[in-house]
């Protein structure tokens, strides 16, 4: 009898703590679905697609009660989009966890993203838009063991498409903020950060060909300091012995350093920032490429551009080794002057270059980059000769008047395209010339038109676009453009690219369609790209938020 | 290095102690993190290729691998991928049968220099259904095998992965008997096949032709393996050229197999293609399992 009162009494307790739990309960998510129908097209070279529809979706359930939370993610591709690796085909729940934080501790179990400073040894992420999820599998412990002191763990495995990665990875990440730590020092003018971190992948080694190490350890350290207007940030990253395909199986430790200052006042901001690369690829499963099993992420140091000609050459940074450096001057010219007009006009002017590393051989009797040696020796601050990427541009915003404002950028881009896309095409030099012009017609009506030009001798030589977007706030838009590779030495490669769009928008879900011929391509989202096939038909976006 | 680290890390005791954090938490993460680094670094030191050899075959009957490996003429990074097939072929003397495939993106005809036709129906069926165009090229598959949910694997992961199916005893045994009349290019082939493991699902019979030997452009970025961006009298080898019987094959037995059995098939296939060198062709068998795909055992015989 006593253990049915006491069984009871359990019960009872549970329902009252669960309903507790649950009243404080939240569920919130996203769905999102890209599905495209494909039509051939010989000219563009869009091929024929079995199954002529293909479809990408995904929905994220988030929990959270109290300190805990849950969620998972459901992906489908029946079968996988044009442009995305198709070993994603099929569907299933790749990403669940469960996470608890009490105080100063945080558990994570299951799938989980992470980064450990600007991310050159761990940085765990998602980039839908490039296929890229290369999240881990295990646990993850943050614990703040003092005020101004912050500490990370983990362990786990990646996800590879369906499955995980052979690899497992694990990692430490220590960070101290001076200015909270000591009472002393919070009140001070500069602001100091400090920070370290460990990481290491184990790989058994099955190779018969050479003898590889198993566990590949690498550290990095980082400072960021703030004073007044000026902001300085750098990171330095060592990495041991990690023959891998992307290095083609050399032995040589990796590192790399990156180095930011800022200065910003109002009207004026300045950035410079330079970096070296070399031999830093990182990844869990060493003979993975592409985007797949990724443990950390090098930044390119350009300007992400957006404008369709303007991203034609985008630059991703080149893990093997690259010295790379990147100036940006944002200027507000003031009001009532005479370049300044009735509201300012505001300049931005950036630089961007990135060279090999300066690389000389071991030894005579050893070729540069011959597997299963060191592949070869490099000077710390040599700059090698040859350029992979250099890209000068000015973008000036002004506002005309109440209803007209423009944007006009010029850049002059050159791109290594034997280096960056790994063709043997040569290099590419391009002068590319945009106006962006907005006519607001009402408060919530506008138009926007973007003529653009792109001015080359080489690849496919010169193309010219136009777009005419009509906004009707906050809810619908339309649009139609075309690019037309009229520079074309082919006749029949004179093609134009056309699109139609519209959208709709409400609360918060979102529909998009987008009917058109889609060129070949290469698309970057923060430094790391995608190849993309031609393709010609309906594009339906639909995205929700609950 | 890992050393140095490890010599900074044990200070962490000093600094924690500064700040007064003499706690579980603190000793706690010390040890955790020392330990972490100690087992974390393996700094391998020269040489760095190993020296024995692959195997040494001491039964009659051997496994052989069945290396498909997905290439392109405009591909650059194709040649090192030959290599790597090649010194696996030279480590595992007979038990390596090798087809390359021409298909996709880095197969497609381009003037002046690259107007050979590589590509085969074979090939491209190959290469859409298992999707290594759209992964990229070089690439392969070992086996038709699913290795951590893909069965597309890149070149610098074949020695592995072959190495470890070779570990494995052989399940079958494929004997080939062959008749070619050179005057009406018709092939008569018969396959005899031994199993020595019991299998639940169909199996299926494939037979390839490929064509060693064929000079002609290849595009290369490596130094190493040739003239950069293109060798004009790069030797192909092993192209793909038809499959005798379809490119899925036919059944060998539609009820699986049992240890001890024999089954036999016969193809029978014409050559039609009059600018195929015969004296450099191969034919090459492979049985698999209908369900998963996954090679049982391949051999390869000379067509002359």
């Amino acid at each position: 009898m006593n253990k049915f009162f006491t069984a009871a009494l359990l019960i009872m307790s549970m329902t009252s703590v669960a309903q507790n739990v649950l009243q404080n309960a939240q569920i919130h998510g996203d769905f999102q679905t890209d599905f495209q129908y494909y039509m051939a097209d010989s000219a563009i070279g869009a091929d024929t697609i079995p199954e002529k529809l293909l479809s990408n979706g995904y929905l994220n359930l988030m929990f959270s009660a109290g300190n805990f939370s849950a969620g998972i993610r459901y992906e489908n591709y029946n079968n996988v989009m044009l442009g995305f690796d198709p070993r994603y085909k099929g569907s299933g729940i790749p990403y669940r966890f469960a996470s608890y934080s009490h105080k100063d501790f945080d558990i994570t179990v299951g799938n989980y993203y992470e980064q450990f400073g600007s991310g050159m040894l761990l940085r765990i992420y998602e980039e839908r838009s490039l296929g890229i999820d290369n999240s881990l599998d295990g646990i993850r412990l943050r614990f703040k063991p003092y005020k101004g002191i912050y500490l990370k763990g983990v362990i786990g495995q990646q996800r590879f498409f369906f499955d995980k990665g052979e690899g497992i990875v694990r990692g430490i990440d220590g960070e101290v903020n001076l200015n909270e730590l000591n009472d002393k020092w919070s009140g001070s003018k500069l602001r100091t950060t400090i920070g370290g971190s460990f990481v290491s992948k184990y790989q058994p080694d099955k190779n018969p060909i050479y003898k590889l190490p198993e566990n590949v350890g690498s550290w990095a350290g980082r400072i960021t300091l703030n004073y007044g207007n000026w902001m300085l940030n750098s990171e330095y990253a060592y990495k041991v012995n990690d023959p891998s395909t992307v290095n083609k199986m050399i032995y040589k430790p990796g590192e790399a350093l990156f180095a930011s200052l800022c200065y910003s006042q109002k009207g004026l901001g300045i950035t410079l920032s330079a970096k070296r690369i070399d031999n830093m690829n990182f990844r869990s499963d060493r003979t993975v490429t592409g985007n797949a099993l990724t443990m950390n992420y090098l930044p390119a140091l350009t300007k992400p551009h957006t404008y369709t000609l303007l991203a034609f050459y985008p630059y991703a940074t080149q893990p093997n080794g690259e010295m790379a450096l990147q100036g940006q001057l944002n200027y507000k010219i003031k009001k009532n002057t005479t370049l300044g007009g009735k509201y300012g006009t505001d300049i931005a002017f950036n630089y961007s270059r990135a060279n090999a590393i300066d690389m000389q051989k071991v030894n005579d009797s050893t070729a540069l980059m011959q597997p299963g040696t060191l592949g070869y020796k490099s000077d710390f601050f040599a700059i090698g000769d040859e350029l992979y990427f250099e890209d000068v541009n000015i973008e000036v915003s002004h506002k005309f008047n109440k209803k007209l404002k423009g944007i006009f950028t010029w850049a002059y881009l050159t791109y290594n395209s034997d280096v960056i896309e790994g063709h043997t095409d040569g290099t590419f030099y391009s002068h590319i010339g945009v106006a962006d012009i907005t006519y607001k017609i009402t408060p919530t009506k506008s138009l926007r038109l973007e003529a653009q030009h792109l001015m080359t001798k080489q690849d496919k030589k010169n193309w010219a676009n136009v777009m005419l977007e009509f906004t009707m706030a906050p809810k619908w838009f339309i649009m139609a453009g075309d690019s037309y590779n009229y520079g074309n030495p082919v006749k029949s490669k004179k093609l134009h690219y056309y699109t139609f769009g519209f959208g709709y928008t409400k609360n918060s879900s979102r529909i998009a369609l987008t009917y058109g011929k889609q060129r070949e391509g290469i698309v970057c989202v923060g430094g790391v790209c995608r190849n993309v096939p031609a393709s010609y038909g309906l594009l339906v976006t639909i995205t929700s938020n609950f | 290095m890992c050393r140095l680290l490890t010599d900074y890390l044990l200070q962490l005791p000093v600094i924690f102690n500064f700040f007064k954090m003499k706690n579980i938490f603190s000793i706690a993460s010390i040890i955790v993190v020392l330990s972490f680094i100690i087992v974390s670094c393996d700094v391998i030191e020269p040489p760095f290729t190993q020296n024995g050899s692959g195997t040494t075959p001491t039964d009659t009957v051997k496994r052989k691998i069945l290396l498909e490996d997905y290439t392109g003429h405009l591909c650059p990074n194709c040649p090192g991928a030959a290599i790597i097939a090649h010194q696996l072929m030279d480590l595992y003397p007979g038990q390596i049968t090798l087809i390359t495939i021409h298909a996709g993106y880095f197969a497609k005809l381009v003037s002046p220099n690259y107007m050979t036709d590589f590509k085969c129906t074979t090939g491209n069926d190959l290469n859409t259904f298992f999707g290594v165009d759209l992964i990229g090229n070089p690439n392969g598959t070992i086996n038709r095998k699913e290795f951590n949910g893909s069965k597309i694997i890149g070149p610098d992961d074949w020695p592995s992965k072959i190495s470890e199916l070779l570990t494995l005893a052989p399940e079958a045994d494929i004997n080939i008997t062959k008749n070619f009349n050179n005057n009406t290019s018709t092939i008569e082939l018969t396959a005899n096949v031994d199993f020595f493991n019991d299998f639940q699902n169909t199996i299926m019979i494939s037979a390839y032709l490929t064509e060693d030997s064929i000079i002609d452009y290849q595009k290369n970025n490596d130094p190493l393996v040739g003239a950069v961006p293109e060798i004009a009298d790069y030797v192909h080898m092993h192209v793909l050229r038809a499959a005798l019987n379809d490119t899925w094959g036919d059944t060998l037995s539609a009820n699986g197999a049992i240890a001890g059995a024999k089954y036999s098939k016969t193809i029978s296939y014409t050559i039609t293609n009059s600018n195929w060198n015969k004296n450099q062709m191969h034919i090459v068998v492979f049985i698999y399992d209908a369900e998963s795909l996954e090679v049982i055992q391949s051999e390869e015989i000379k067509l002359k």
